[in-house]
């Protein structure tokens, strides 16, 4: 995606605050087992992919909703422990411990998934080799070089085989034929690849490629905005590691269901974890109303 | 300058492989309930972190580098070529033949970069690590055996060995996603309903991966000797 | 004082120490300086102009002396080297190193480790000048092959080096793209001084414009002198290069002129000519017409009224065409990039089947052809990149693959008859990748004609080949349609169109507008046209090439 449309204020930030946030919100929906964490995960996820999606999102939700019912309800069948038995399966207990196992296990997986379809949508590929090209420069440039192969390597496959069909050689519909055309493709596809390897080798060195130090081009800076929500990131982050470092989340599902008590003071932790995942969905929030009262104002 | 770097680096790979590794196995299973996705998405990250650091102390040059990424991008794309076949995925033949080629270290990375990169065309998840590192073992082992002289440049030997990495080590490493995901705690019968059910779609899997070790590995490393000579390419990859 | 200094350079590769590939060679470009360097494919330009940056430089036995600026170019450091001495090579795909636009203008900056100030005004310096700024933050796999190698430029250029090297840089470019580029080119050393040396083979663009140009003939320098004096030279020497130079000068010389200016360009072709006929009447202002036979035989192929869309709701690519093939005959198709000409070649292949009209094989309609048939004995499509054929270790073999299934002594038979016919014999033992431009068309042209096609289509055969290659190229099509076979060619080439097809039609938003001899179609056309006929249109009524400017002039007494 071309820089200037990023999708929404969140991904316009700078690329290794998005990152930073991605990963700690990923670290701690898997690392947090305590229902109140996961239901503020799960729900902080699906408004900020809403947000990104706007109508097309609600499809994702279905789906979702459809995989959390079947793994909550298949958990009971592989885990029998748990001191409760609802019903006896194949002489097996089901147990309703099992059962909160699985919902537990369910909406984390689902959490875990909607940060990641966020994560596609807000960290384009340049992005993340941005962050990475200055701080690890050979792997940045072997995934630049990768991602500008793919589709090279996609659009060559097809002239190939579009070119044999035309004399004839396409062979027969036999699954053994279709084999050994797609392997002949493959191969042919590899010597043209390879060629056309050694020209852009040439061309790297010529640019001076490996003669000593290198910079990254960084085509981001950080401005004030995206070091104060940096800090907000951090400092909500820590505390929502003290809290664990202290069991604030201590959450057993087996044998039986023994959560921490969240009142008082412990919703302080809570609703710090609230307020670091919805950070991208406040931002957006706030720019499209920003947006709406200027264009009022013309 | 350039060789302060070197050992800084290599010493952080070694810390970061002997030391926080073992550290992380005992440490994470103490942060209470059950914490083994977690854990071992925390093993994989550091193995990866290793490898890319690895990669970086050694300056790769121009030509290693180009022809590591023709590869990884020809393992992604090489679907293309199967259009009239589908499901049949010569991907980790790619990355074992390129082990084989440049040995573990440049197997285990095209392998990571390949799985990472297969996932922005088909979607980001929480089996992006471990895709990343299945496909890097069934690279690092390819490379690992060729360089010790276990695994030759025979057809047969190259089909076996494609066929069951897969089955037995690079499929088995790819459905444990599922089982930390989806079952949440390990039980030896959560454990034998996802491998038994991964069973059918590893042996498809391998049997891709078998062919293409079968028509291709040979062409292939023809064709990477080639450039050495034409060229006198890769000479360091050796 | 000079940038360049080669002193008796001489350079063996290790394959064949005894055959040096460049003898002796001594040159010295001077600061500023645009010079092009002229010769046949295979006389050693690459390999030259290789010599002038270590990191490029083949393995081989070297002597001589190279000197860069005063210094010998080994005690020059590669980082100095990478920056000063620019370097564009031929493809402009496999050159590019990553998938964004603004990363490849940054990749030397970043590599030679250059600061993000500098780097962001050299790179937003290069943007504006080079007009990419539209397409800065695009990836490179959405650009056009001329953006490309555009952007290649401006690549190198971001380093701001003192000379700029280029080897062949247009040769896969559509005239147009390549026009473009080496304006590009002659502007860059108008108002930035940077030192140009260019090897080309499309010289009308080059030699009006550049200070002086060199020849290079089987790994010697022969000449290097003024554009005008290098052509009188090379006519004066007899050399067959003189055939690559611009048809002003090539008509110049035929007409029997000896001395004087020799017109380069096409305004100064046309004052000469006007200067040539003044004030003299013309007897006879045209050549004679060959008249379009009317045949009793059906055509080769007939479209009646084609239509096609690659989906249902976009725009229709092809658009009601009509065309008529005579049996025996060398159809050629012209028109710009993105006509559609590619895929009304796709569309009599089957693989882009029309939902409208009539699509007639040998008066049989395409449908009514089985699969396989239709490419055994009848149909063959020559692809743009004949790499895009080869799938072998030798072209040998490459040729046998065509032959599956037939007695090994009629297959090794049918490939010498096929290599004779296309002049493959010598080379039958080698790696098809290690063929050059030229010998590669004429290996995948056997192995297309191996299927023995009645009707052989080609897409774009002359991209990137030189003038003999050409010349070359068209006696075998000359001789496959004097066999009785048919050849539809879709093309840039409007010289190679005119001077070899027997029929040319203009391709443009979908459909054939005009078909014609080619004598009647440029005479009519006055911008899309060759270079002899833009110079004489004025004065002759239907001269096309160089040859007939002078049979003309001849025909008049003049």
């Amino acid at each position: 995606m071309a820089r200037g449309q990023h999708p929404d204020a969140f991904a316009a930030l700078h690329p290794a605050l998005n990152l930073i946030f991605f990963l700690a919100v990923l670290v701690w929906t898997v690392l947090l087992r305590h229902p109140a964490y996961t239901l503020v995960s799960l729900l902080a996820g699906a408004l900020y992919y809403r947000a990104l999606l706007s109508r097309r999102a609600w499809r994702t939700f279905g789906a979702l909703l459809i995989l959390m019912l079947a793994l909550t309800a298949l958990n009971p069948l592989f885990n029998t422990r748990g001191a409760h038995p609802l019903l006896t399966l194949l002489g097996r207990p089901y147990t309703l411990e099992s059962l909160c196992y699985g919902a537990s296990a369910a909406g984390m997986f689902a959490a875990a998934l909607l940060w990641f379809f966020c994560y596609g949508q807000v960290v384009t590929e340049d992005k993340l080799t941005a962050v990475l090209g200055r701080h690890l420069p050979a792997l940045s440039l072997l995934l630049v070089m990768v991602l500008r192969l793919v589709p090279a390597v996609g659009r060559r496959a097809r002239q190939l085989s579009g070119a044999r069909r035309c004399v004839g050689l396409s062979g027969s519909d036999k699954l053994s034929a279709r084999i050994g055309a797609g392997m002949t493709t493959l191969s042919a596809l590899s010597s043209a690849m390879l060629e056309g390897s050694v020209i852009t080798a040439d061309s790297m060195r010529a640019r001076g490629y490996g003669t000593g130090a290198v910079t990254s081009y960084q085509d981001t800076a950080w401005h004030r905005k995206d070091r104060l929500l940096l800090w907000a990131v951090l400092l909500l982050t820590l505390c929502t590691a003290v809290n664990f470092a202290f069991g604030g989340m201590r959450a057993d599902f087996l044998p039986t269901l023994d959560f921490a008590p969240i009142l008082g003071l412990r919703l302080i932790p809570l609703a710090g974890y609230a307020l670091l995942l919805l950070i991208p969905a406040a931002l957006h929030l706030w720019e499209e109303l920003k947006w709406h009262s200027l264009k009022s104002n013309i | 300058m350039k060789k302060a770097k070197l050992p800084r680096r290599s010493w952080l790979t070694l810390i970061l492989l002997f030391l926080l590794i073992p550290a992380a196995l005992i440490f994470c299973p103490r942060l209470g309930g059950q914490v083994w996705y977690f854990t071992s998405l925390l093993i994989i990250a550091l193995t990866l972190c290793a490898f890319f650091l690895v990669f970086e102390a050694r300056r790769p040059q121009a030509r290693e580098l180009v022809v590591l990424a023709m590869l990884s991008a020809l393992a992604v794309a090489s679907r293309a070529a199967f259009a009239a076949i589908p499901h049949f995925k010569p991907m980790t033949a790619i990355i074992m033949i390129t082990g084989i080629a440049f040995g573990p270290e440049a197997g285990f990375l095209t392998g990571a970069v390949s799985g990472f990169v297969s996932n922005f065309l088909f979607g980001q998840g929480p089996w992006t690590p471990w895709q990343m590192f299945a496909y890097g073992v069934g690279g690092f082992l390819a490379g690992l055996l060729s360089r010790l002289g276990v695994l030759k440049r025979n057809r047969l030997l190259l089909t076996l060995f494609g066929f069951f990495m897969v089955l037995l080590i690079v499929g088995p490493l790819l459905d444990p996603c599922a089982l930390f995901t989806m079952t949440g705690e390990i039980t030896a019968a959560s454990a034998r309903a996802v491998y038994l059910s991964g069973i059918p779609v590893n042996l498809i899997h391998g049997t891709a991966a078998g062919l293409t070790m079968l028509l291709f590995a040979n062409p292939l490393l023809d064709k990477l000797d080639r450039l050495r000579v034409k060229y006198g390419m890769l000479e360091g990859g050796q | 004082m000079a940038l360049f200094e080669i002193e008796h350079l001489t350079f063996a590769y290790p394959t064949a120490p005894d055959a040096p590939c460049l003898k002796d060679v001594s040159l010295a470009l001077a600061a500023g300086e645009y010079l092009a360097l002229c010769g046949k494919s295979g006389s050693g330009k690459t390999t030259f102009l290789r010599q002038l940056k270590t990191v490029l430089t083949p393995h081989g036995r070297k002597s001589g002396i190279i000197r860069f600026d005063g210094r010998t170019l080994e005690n020059v450091d590669a980082r100095e080297q990478a920056g000063r001495i620019g370097y564009v090579m031929q493809d402009p795909d496999s050159q590019i190193v990553t998938d964004k636009v603004w990363h490849e203008l940054a990749f030397g900056l970043e590599s030679l480790g250059c600061d993000q100030r500098t780097m962001r005004l050299r790179v937003a310096e290069m943007a504006s000048y080079f007009g990419i700024q539209d397409w800065f933050h695009r990836d490179v796999a959405e650009l056009s092959g001329g953006q490309k190698q555009l952007l290649n430029l401006a690549s190198v250029m971001a380093m701001q080096p003192d000379v700029l090297i280029l080897d062949e840089p247009t040769s896969q470019l559509d005239p147009i793209a390549a026009a473009d580029f080496l304006n590009t080119i002659a502007r860059l050393n108008r108002e930035l001084g940077t030192t140009i040396l260019l090897s080309e083979h499309r010289l009308e663009n080059v030699l009006p414009v550049c200070d002086r140009a060199a020849v290079m003939e089987e790994g010697r320098i022969t000449i290097a002198d003024s554009p005008r004096n290098t052509v009188a030279a090379l006519h004066a020497a007899g050399s067959d290069l003189f055939a690559a130079m611009p048809a002003p000068a090539r008509a110049y010389y035929a007409a029997g002129e000896t001395g004087g200016a020799v017109p380069l360009t096409v305004r100064d072709g046309r004052t000469w000519l006007t200067q040539k006929t003044a004030e003299k009447t013309l007897t006879d202002p045209a050549l004679p017409e060959r008249e379009l036979s009317e045949s009793s035989e059906p055509p080769a192929l007939e479209l009646k009224e084609l239509w096609f869309r690659y989906e249902k709701n976009a725009p229709d690519v092809l658009r009601d065409v009509n065309l008529q093939v005579p049996k025996g005959s060398l159809f050629a198709i012209l028109g710009g990039n993105g006509a559609g000409k590619s895929t009304l070649l796709k569309a009599v292949c089957g693989i882009c089947p029309p939902y409208r009209g009539k699509l007639l094989l040998d008066d049989v309609p395409l449908k009514k052809w089985k699969g396989k048939d239709l490419f055994r004995g009848n149909l063959a499509l020559l692809p743009q990149d004949p790499k895009n054929l080869f799938v072998k270790k030798t072209v040998r073999e490459e040729l046998a693959e065509m032959l599956e299934g037939a007695p090994k002594a009629e297959q090794s038979a049918e490939i010498e008859r096929i290599a004779a016919q296309c002049d493959l014999t010598h080379l039958l033992d080698s790696h098809p990748y290690d063929l050059s431009g030229g010998e590669q068309q004429r290996a995948a042209l056997g192995k297309v004609l191996l299927t023995r096609p009645k009707l052989l289509l080609l897409d774009e055969p002359t991209k990137g080949l030189d003038c003999f290659f050409k010349a070359e190229f068209a006696n075998l099509l000359k001789q496959f349609t004097a066999q009785g076979g048919t050849a539809v060619l879709v093309s840039h080439d409007v010289e190679f169109c005119a001077r070899y097809a027997d029929l040319v039609g203009l391709f443009f938003d979908g459909r054939l507008t005009t078909v014609n001899t080619p004598r009647r179609f440029f005479a009519d056309n006055s911008f899309y046209t060759t270079a002899a006929n833009r110079m004489s249109r004025h004065i002759f009524r239907n001269a096309v090439t160089a040859e007939d400017v002078a049979e003309l002039c001849r025909r008049n007494g003049l």
